[in-house]
This record gives structure tokens, sequence and C-alpha cells, in this order.
């Protein structure tokens, strides 16, 4: 070979040379793909909207149809049942419990084998669930229709998955037979059931994978992980594939859910923003923060979220629903950015028309977005501590939101 | 050179290593390895970054457009003044007959299907 031929001195020189060619060459590419999305970002999605009517004030009709209590420790993670007929809730108590949103009532619980559970997930056909955590095992368990049909299982545990090395932040079925889970140890692997072994991992992460969501629209076979490198990834589950890329944020991306029709994502991460990514046109095209919406609303004086009272603290209280219609209880004052600026994003889920967006703030509770128009349209209110969860029905119909103060609770539309 | 004046514990025999190894004919192939590597590394870059240049884009506008689409042609009805509301006994979540008994006056009532409880 030609390079063989060389000194060592000289193949030295030889290699740096290319080196540096192929560095020039990145850069180059880099500036061409910033021209050509330059070029392809014409627009946002707030400028498209325009002609679209902005939703009035008491836009949105959820009510308060159940208030789940029944754990008694913090909630880490809720899943509907794909039927939308049950919620499935994971408890630091080291439970998994299983619940009747319409009439409150539990159904099922499958004590764990850990309590330090971070996520859990329900099968589509309703008789597996899994729960996975800081054990950095993600357990499948089988349950019956009922507690009674309970007691003829002798063992519930159908399979234990060993394989990452660090723990697992977020799990969930694909079908019946195989599940993914995103892990600290940078991977998010895809997992065989009838086998009980490891199908495909997912490497490209620089950090720990925080969150991930499965494309459930027709024929999809994306999934997105988010990780703490500030990265989101849209990977391919049948080539088990690094498809896209967004850089979101120097800050940890902590929730990913796709866009309903499956073409888009969202991304909240730890500065507090969420985002608005698209697959088809890979690019930017909505950002909603919560500093920005209360500033604009005070500009435009909607009573909706703009405190009238001036506080005599001077300080904005924040635990005391500020953006309630009916109170308002505090002034803005400078410490408010910042208060808000430190809030980060940690779910996020999309009404059936995916014109609203329900997203948890560490400190705010669940705000409600208008999609189009980047307004915060209402919130779900009641709980007395984080709220770490929301998520709506399969069936659209129903939105439930879980909190560290160990409750949870369900919305749905109310008749007139 | 700054030397110190009590060399650390095994100092010696970490000098000599070093300076085998700087001497060895090892050095510059390992050196040779280090830099093919990298080389390999930013190819591979080169390739992926490549491979979304040539990716087929649509515009922003476009992407928008289809959103706006889809939230505008699916049935929601958390937002009535865009789709009405539902119709008394078609949300499943509000026909509780439970809370029916327990509390008749409740919102979600079944109007028509009264029920009669022996």
């Amino acid at each position: 070979m030609q390079v063989m031929s060389y000194q060592q001195e000289d193949q030295q020189e030889y290699i740096t040379n290319r080196i540096n060619k192929a560095r020039l060459e990145t850069r180059q590419l880099y500036s061409q793909i910033d021209k050509v999305k330059a070029k392809i970002q014409d627009t946002t999605l707030l400028e498209s909207s325009k002609q679209i009517a902005p939703l009035s004030k008491n836009a949105v009709n959820l009510k308060l149809l159940q208030k789940l209590q029944g754990h008694n420790n913090k909630i880490a993670d809720i899943k509907w049942a794909h039927d939308s007929k049950s919620i499935l809730s994971a408890s630091q108590d080291g439970f998994l419990l299983i619940w009747d949103p319409v009439t409150g009532l539990k159904l099922n619980a499958v004590p764990l084998d850990s309590q330090w559970v971070l996520s859990c997930a329900y099968s589509p056909n309703g008789q597996l669930v899994a729960s996975a955590g800081l054990t950095n095992n993600c357990t499948i368990y089988r349950i019956g229709s009922s507690v009674r049909d309970d007691f003829q299982f002798q063992q519930r545990i159908v399979s234990i998955l060993k394989g990452h090395t660090c723990g697992i932040t977020a799990c969930d079925f694909v079908d019946n037979e195989e599940i993914l889970t995103a892990s600290g140890d940078m991977t998010c692997a895809s997992w065989d059931l009838n086998k009980g072994n490891k199908k495909d991992e997912y490497l490209d992460h620089l950090g720990d994978v925080l969150c991930m969501d499965i494309d459930r629209s027709k024929g999809s076979i994306n999934f997105v992980s988010g990780a703490s490198d500030g990265y989101a990834r849209i990977w391919d589950r049948r080539g088990a594939s690094l498809e896209q890329s967004f850089f979101v944020s120097n800050s940890d991306v902590t929730s990913v859910k796709f866009f309903k029709d499956g073409n888009s994502i969202v991304t909240g991460s730890d500065d507090g923003i969420i985002r608005l990514f698209d697959l088809r046109a890979d690019c930017e095209l909505a950002r909603y923060s919560l500093p920005r919406a209360i500033q604009e609303s005070n500009k435009a004086n909607q009573t909706f979220l703009t405190p009238n009272t001036p506080s005599p603290y001077g300080n904005y209280n924040l635990t005391q629903s500020p953006y309630s219609r009916h109170q308002s209880t505090a002034s803005i004052s400078n410490s408010l950015n910042s208060a808000i600026d430190s809030s980060g994003v940690t779910s996020l889920d999309f009404s059936s028309s995916g014109r609203l967006m329900y997203s948890c703030y560490t400190d705010h509770g669940c705000m409600i977005w208008d999609l189009l128009k980047a307004e915060i349209v209402g919130k779900l209110e009641g709980h007395s501590n984080r709220t770490s969860h929301v998520t709506a029905s399969p069936n659209g119909l129903a939105v439930a939101t879980a909190s560290w103060d160990t409750t949870m609770r369900v919305y749905t539309p109310s008749y007139v | 050179m700054f030397e110190p004046t009590t060399p650390l514990i095994n100092n010696d025999s970490f000098n000599q290593q070093q300076q085998n190894f700087q001497n060895s004919p090892n050095k510059s192939k390992i050196q040779n390895k280090l830099l093919n590597l990298k080389l390999k590394r930013i190819n591979e870059l080169n390739n992926r970054l490549k491979d979304t240049l040539t990716k087929d884009r649509i515009y922003a506008s476009n992407a928008s457009y289809s959103i706006i689409d889809y939230t505008q042609s699916t049935k929601d009805f958390t937002l009535p003044e865009i789709w009405g509301n539902l119709q008394p006994g078609e949300n499943p979540f509000r026909n509780n007959k439970f809370q029916q008994l327990k509390n008749p006056n409740s919102n979600g009532g079944n109007q028509d299907g009264c029920c009669t409880i022996m």
C-alpha cells in the first residue's frame, strides 16, 4: 500500500495533512448546512397562524373528574391504558397501581421489587405492565383483569431485563412483544419480550438519556429521545439507526413528545423553554417561554395572567396559583423572571387536535398553551406539590396529572 | 529545569519507563494509529454531514401550515368554541353510574336514561 511505503515520520505528516483537509471540509459542510437551513426556515408557526383567531379566555373545557388518592409517596410516572379505560401509576412507595378514572377506584396493585422506580409502561393489550428505575433493570409484570384473577398468579414477574449500566429514566411498550428503554448510561435499548433479551441498542447521545417518546401515528417506526447533552434525537426503530438530531439547548432535555401527526416534536428543557421542531423541515418552528408569555399578556393587559393587587413583599407569590382567574395575589417584580427562568419543563402532552399543549413546570404546575399562538390559555390546578406528569388519554377526552403530593387528578370536558 | 528536592516514590522507575517509551520505535507507531483514528472519526462526521445536506427538506412555512391544518381538522372537545360541546352521554368519562348514585345532582348525568334502583 502507498501509505505503508512512507517512513514513519512522513506517514505522520501525510495523515496530519489529511486530517487538516478533512477538518476544512467539515467546516465547509457546516456552513453549507447553515445556508440550506436558513433558506428553509422562511417563517415561524406563530407568523403562519396569524389568520387564526386566538382562543378566548375561558376556551378550555376541562373540569376535574376524579382525584385519585392511594399512593403514599411521590408519583414517579403515569400512563394511560391504550383503550383509555384505566390509568397506571408508579410511585416511590413501591407499588404500581391501576385505576379506573371514572369511578376513582383502584383496579389492581403490583408490589415492586424496588421502590426506586422512575418510569412505568402499559402494554397495548393491557396484560403486561413494566417498571424501571434506579436498579438499572426493567421489570415486566403480568396482570389479570381483576385482583381476583391475580390470586391465580404465583409469580407476576414475566421477565427482568438487565443490561443497562445506569438507571432507566423512561420505558414504553412498542407493542406486546417489544419494549423500549432509555437510560442514564447514554443509550436507549429495545428488548424482545419473548426472548427476554436486548434486541437493539441506540448509541449516539453524549449524556444521560432523560426522556423518550414513541411516535404512535400510523405506520411510524420512529421514536425520539432527549438527553443531558442538550440534543433530541430521532431514531429509526427498524434499522436501529439515528435519523435526525436537533440541538435543543445547553441544558438538559427533560421531556420530549411527538406531535399528533408524527411530523414534529416538542422538547422541554431545564431552561424552561419548550421548542417545537419539525422533522420534515429539519428546523425549529416555534418557541414557548413562560416569562415571555407573562410579559406579553401584561402588555396586552389580559386580566387572565395579570395580577393586579401588589403584594406587600414585592415578590411574585408563585405558590398561590398566580395564573388563576379569580385570584391575583402578587405583583410582578424583577425577581419574577429569574424565578420563572429557573423552572424546568418536566412533562408535555397534547390535546386530541394538538391545538392545546399541556406542560408541567417544576415550580408552576401544569400550564395549557395554545400551540399556534404561543399563549397560555389555562392551567390545571389543584396539586399541593410539584406536578410531575401530565398525560392525555388516547381517546383525547381526558387529561391526567400526577404529583409529588401523592395524588393524581383526572380532568375531562363537562357538558355545556 | 525545575527539579523537586525530594523525588517522589518510584519517580526514577517512572522516568525510566517514560524514557523507554520515548525511545522505543513503538511510539511513533502508536501516534500514527491515534492520528488514523482521528482522521477516521472526522471522515465519519463528514459523511454524516453530507447525508444531512442531501436530505430532502420542506419549507418551514409548509410545515407550519400542515400543523395548523391538523389542529383545524381534528375534533377536540376540550375546545368547545371550535368544536362544540359533547352531548350528554357522549363522554364515557362522565357516564358514571357510581357517582350518580352517590350524588344525583352532579353534572354528567345521563338525563334521559333514568334508572330504577331495585
